[in-house]
């Protein structure tokens, strides 16, 4: 068993984790300070379509807008998406998880046939949708994203718990005559931590993915700056004709790098707990 | 092997999932508060155009009459194949539409699954035999990067070195307007010519991660006892590497190339977008940037149920490859 | 009849795990092996008894390492196998020494019907006619019908696969068969009907056999001669009744108490061997079991063992020194 603590420790620990850690603050100071530090609003305009001078270093785009600020400004807001979707499906993939394997039975049954449909379903046209019908907010985008990935995390979930049900420690507090909730809440939740930890990170980062996807695709908020929208309007306005890299670069570089940050973090993880526990 | 029982259980959940996508695109437009066809036309087009109400409401079956009956015209229209008149494409209907852009898709995803498929197989098994060297930890950390690449930012880059800066291949579009269609070089060769940029990119995007599957399962299996008795058996290295360590190593690669059917369509719609080129995928970008909302319904139906049935096939092709499968 | 087949000198055997720790799993070992006989090697895990059965195959490959002579002198040729070349040792293997493994192992190729893993077989070791009649002959003589051979792995029961494993080894009519816990993980009774299996084989096809075993009373039911294991050394070998009625070694007379005692109480004597096994990456000096040993003195350490390559020999200054009685609880009187 460990405290919070003793698992940031143990991540900082290792090397790949580290690297991952640091990719994610990095981007989160970005992300919460970036509405400071940007150097112009990004809503300001200016010559349109200039390479990168020292007056605009990322360039400026189709509007003029700098593209640097542009940038800095939609770091927090396709964090913001992906955060609270990786927050939200995390909550309701564990409790939705560990329901079902603990108890098993009935609750069970009806909770991992849903989860099975919901599995097979192809998940973009479903996204496709559900994005087109309903109003394009950021909000919006939140809600369906976290529906849709909330099910995938209940398996994983799932057959942990139904592996830890096993293990001495659990029957032990069984047969001390600790309540179903007690135990789920004390023994099972630490044990689940590397896990938890190790999905929310890939939801986090495969929600931002996502979110950028469907901007890109013309849905969700196209007046929000963030990633996806900077993508998708290089791509409407001919961003490649004008050969505007300045433009394309930066959000697509940003994606890829937390994207290999997560897939690093990944490794680190299974590295540390997947020695102990035989299977995180 | 296919046992009864797996038959079943997998058409069972197919068929129930096909039905959740039919409930979701009956309901969806008719959740919307308000008459869905004037909330749309008036996003849409900001006035209420002429007649369009009326054809709106016919086309979602909206009357007066109970949801029931609504359901149960709508199933009947389907079973007809009729999902309705597009508004962009007027007067084509969705089906039309549908029946002249899918093959492209088709084309695409058939060509890139198989390319993607065999290079990752090739490469993770030369990753595994090299397990631990400094090529193969360069090379696998390359791939975990390509893997953490979205799919239309990786192509739009291309466009750009390949299209722009350096012109070797065609911008977009899918063949050049003055070639004539049919059986003739020039026109396949054209065909080939646009699609090299979009292959590459689904193929660049995907394969690294069937190859780091592969790498895996292929560095594990000298670990198995099977390879073991192989060796003591006598057999040639050509034999063991082929039908042992190969074999066995295939079956969780096919695993996740089953899986990522679904990412891998999705995929190539981006890469349609991105490249112009007039497969389903850009059809549906058209779709949503118009508001064509019968056409947006009729795409997502048939795109959930061809993913359904390729999944259920694959499962089956599955079952042959490895004995051991038995449904839960 | 007491024709050596498989003579074994000076073998050492070094897992090398990772870059700083390889553990030196047999040290200097000598046996022959008679033809015709049934040699046990008995021993607990990680003994060695297991990596000598792998050596003969020369199955222990790099990064592991593997030194020493084993010659092996067939009816028709005399060879030294660690000097073959990679094409004759792949022929020698199952043709002259062939191997049964553990039945806990996974020993058959998953996606194979068992008919397929016969003909590979016989393809590599150059048998091309025929198929059908020798595998069904195989399958036969290992007590199972022809239904079998179309079956995959996974749908046959754990006593079944193991007949198959024994038809397999069979079916090259080796001279030499290795079974290394063949039994371990089947039922009783299951167990019981292999062991008879392989006793009536060997006097069928004429066969050699070295049974690798833990448990010293499958050993003692199918054994002629019996050879006892401790850290990577025989520390003891002899006939089979020497060895169960008269153990020299103090390990041998434990081992046997033990094998005893488990099958009739579990709570007098002793039910489980004092301490561990030394650490095999560190080198030995002296008796090796002296740590453990209940009657051990000053003069073990700085034992050097002697030749073993007899017939019958006991690596122990003072052997059968030790008396069961003064032993009686050993735990609390050697703390």
């Amino acid at each position: 068993m460990f405290s919070e603590s003793g698992i940031l420790h143990e991540i900082w620990s290792n090397g790949k984790a580290r690297f991952g850690m640091i990719v994610f603050i990095i981007f989160a100071i970005i992300g919460i300070f970036g509405h400071f530090i940007y150097p112009y609003s990004p809503k300001a305009t200016f010559v349109i379509w200039q390479p990168p001078t020292f007056a605009h270093v990322f360039g400026t785009d189709y509007e003029g807008h700098d593209v640097l600020s542009q940038f800095l400004y939609g770091t927090g807001v396709s964090l913001y998406v992906g955060a609270s979707v990786a927050l939200i499906s995390v909550a309701i993939g564990t409790m939705v998880g560990m329901l079902s394997g603990y108890y098993g039975g009935i609750v069970d049954n009806i909770f991992m046939r849903f989860v099975d449909i919901l599995l097979i379903m192809p998940t973009f046209p479903l996204l496709v949708i559900l994005a087109a019908y309903l109003p394009p907010t950021n909000n919006t985008t939140i809600l369906i994203l976290s529906l849709l990935s909330w099910p995938f995390m209940s398996r994983v979930i799932r057959s942990q718990v139904l592996t830890l049900k096993e293990r001495p420690f659990i029957k032990a507090a069984v047969i001390s005559g600790m309540k179903g909730f007690t135990i789920i809440r004390k023994e099972i939740l630490d044990h689940l931590m590397p896990l938890i930890i190790i999905n929310a990170v890939y939801l986090l980062v495969g929600a931002i993915v996502a979110q950028a996807g469907l901007a890109f695709f013309g849905l969700g908020d196209l007046t929000s700056i963030n990633w996806g929208t900077m993508l998708y309007y290089a791509q409407s306005e001919d961003a490649i004709v004008y050969a505007a890299w300045w433009w394309i670069l930066p959000p697509g570089i940003a994606i890829a790098i937390i994207g290999i940050g997560a897939n690093i973090f990944g490794n680190g993880i299974t590295e540390i707990f997947g020695k102990r526990s035989g299977g995180a | 092997m296919i046992t009864r029982r797996y038959l079943m259980v997998r058409s069972a959940y197919a068929v129930a999932t096909t039905f959740v996508a039919i409930i979701i695109n009956f309901l969806l437009p008719r959740i919307i508060p308000g008459n869905p066809a004037v909330t749309i036309l008036l996003t849409n087009f900001h006035y209420l155009p002429p007649g369009k109400v009326k054809l709106l409401e016919q086309e979602f079956g909206l009357t007066n009459s109970s949801m029931l009956y609504q359901f149960e015209r709508y199933l009947v229209e389907l079973f007809h194949g009729n999902l309705g008149i597009s508004y962009y494409y007027y007067p084509e209907t969705v089906s039309q539409v549908i029946g002249t852009h899918l093959p492209w898709t088709l084309f695409l995803l058939g060509t890139s699954i198989s390319l993607s498929s065999v290079l990752g197989v090739i490469t993770g098994r030369m990753l595994g035999f090299r397990a631990g060297s400094k090529t193969e930890s360069a090379t696998s950390t390359i791939f975990i990067g390509l893997t953490s690449l979205p799919f239309f930012w990786f192509a739009i880059i291309l466009i750009l070195l390949f299209a722009v800066e350096v012109p070797l291949f065609p911008v977009g579009g899918v063949f050049y307007i003055l070639d004539t269609p049919g059986l003739n070089f020039k026109y396949i060769s054209s065909i080939a010519y646009h699609a090299a940029l979009p292959i590459l990119t689904i193929v660049a995007t995907t394969f690294p991660a069937f190859a780091l599957t592969m790498r895996n399962t292929m560095a594990n299996q000298n670990k198995e006892d099977y390879i073991l008795m192989a060796k003591a058996k006598g057999l040639p290295e050509r034999i063991i590497s082929k039908k042992y360590a190969g074999r066995n190593a295939v079956l969780p690669v096919a695993t996740h190339i089953i899986l990522a059917f679904g990412y891998i369509v999705a995929g190539a719609f981006f890469v349609e977008v991105v490249f112009s080129y007039k497969g389903i995928g850009y059809v549906l970008y058209e779709a949503v940037t118009t508001k064509d909302y019968p056409l947006i319904d009729g795409i997502f139906l048939m795109i959930t149920v061809t993913v359904i049935i390729a999944n259920f096939l694959a499962d089956l092709l599955y079952a042959v490859l490895d004995p051991r499968v038995e449904l839960r | 009849m007491n024709e050596v087949l498989l003579s074994i000198r000076n073998l050492n055997a070094t897992y090398n795990a990772d870059s700083n720790r390889s553990i030196h799993a047999i040290r200097d070992l000598n046996i022959d092996v008679l033809r015709g006989e049934v040699l046990a090697l008995v021993g607990e895990s990680g003994s060695g008894k297991s990596t000598m059965g792998l050596s003969i195959l020369r199955l222990i490959e790099s990064p592991h390492e593997i030194k020493g002579n084993i010659t092996f002198n067939g009816v028709d040729e005399q060879v030294s196998v660690f000097d073959l070349d990679p094409y004759k040792i792949r022929e020698f293997r199952w043709k002259k020494v062939a191997m049964v493994f553990q039945s806990a192992m996974n020993i058959l190729n998953p996606v194979m019907r068992v008919e397929a893993q016969f003909i590979d077989t016989f393809e590599a070791h150059g048998i091309i006619d025929d198929y059908d009649k020798r595998i069904n002959h195989y399958l036969e003589l290992a007590g199972l019908g022809k239904k079998v051979r179309r079956l995959y792995p996974h749908e046959l029961s754990g006593g079944m696969k193991q007949r198959v494993n024994i038809a397999l080894a069979l079916s090259c009519e080796p001279e030499l068969l290795i079974a290394d816990e063949p039994t371990t993980a089947l039922d009783v009774v299951v167990q019981r009907e292999v062991l008879y299996e392989l006793r009536r084989l060997k006097e069928e096809l004429n066969l050699t056999i070295i049974f690798i075993t833990h448990d010293l009373g499958v050993a003692s039911s199918i054994a002629d001669r019996i050879a006892v294991f401790y850290a990577g050394r025989i520390v003891e070998i002899n006939k089979k009744d020497e060895i169960t009625n008269n153990p020299m070694h103090p390990y041998s007379k434990l081992l046997l108490s033990t094998a005893i005692t488990l099958k009739t109480d579990k709570d007098s004597v002793l039910t489980q061997l004092e301490g561990t096994p030394p650490d095999l990456s560190v080198e030995i000096k002296g008796c090796s079991f002296y740590p453990r040993c209940p009657v051990r003195e000053n003069a073990c350490k700085s034992f050097t063992p002697n030749d073993q390559a007899k017939g019958e020999w006991v690596e122990c200054i003072k052997p059968g020194a030790m008396n069961l009685k003064e032993v009686d609880n050993p735990r609390g009187e050697r703390r």
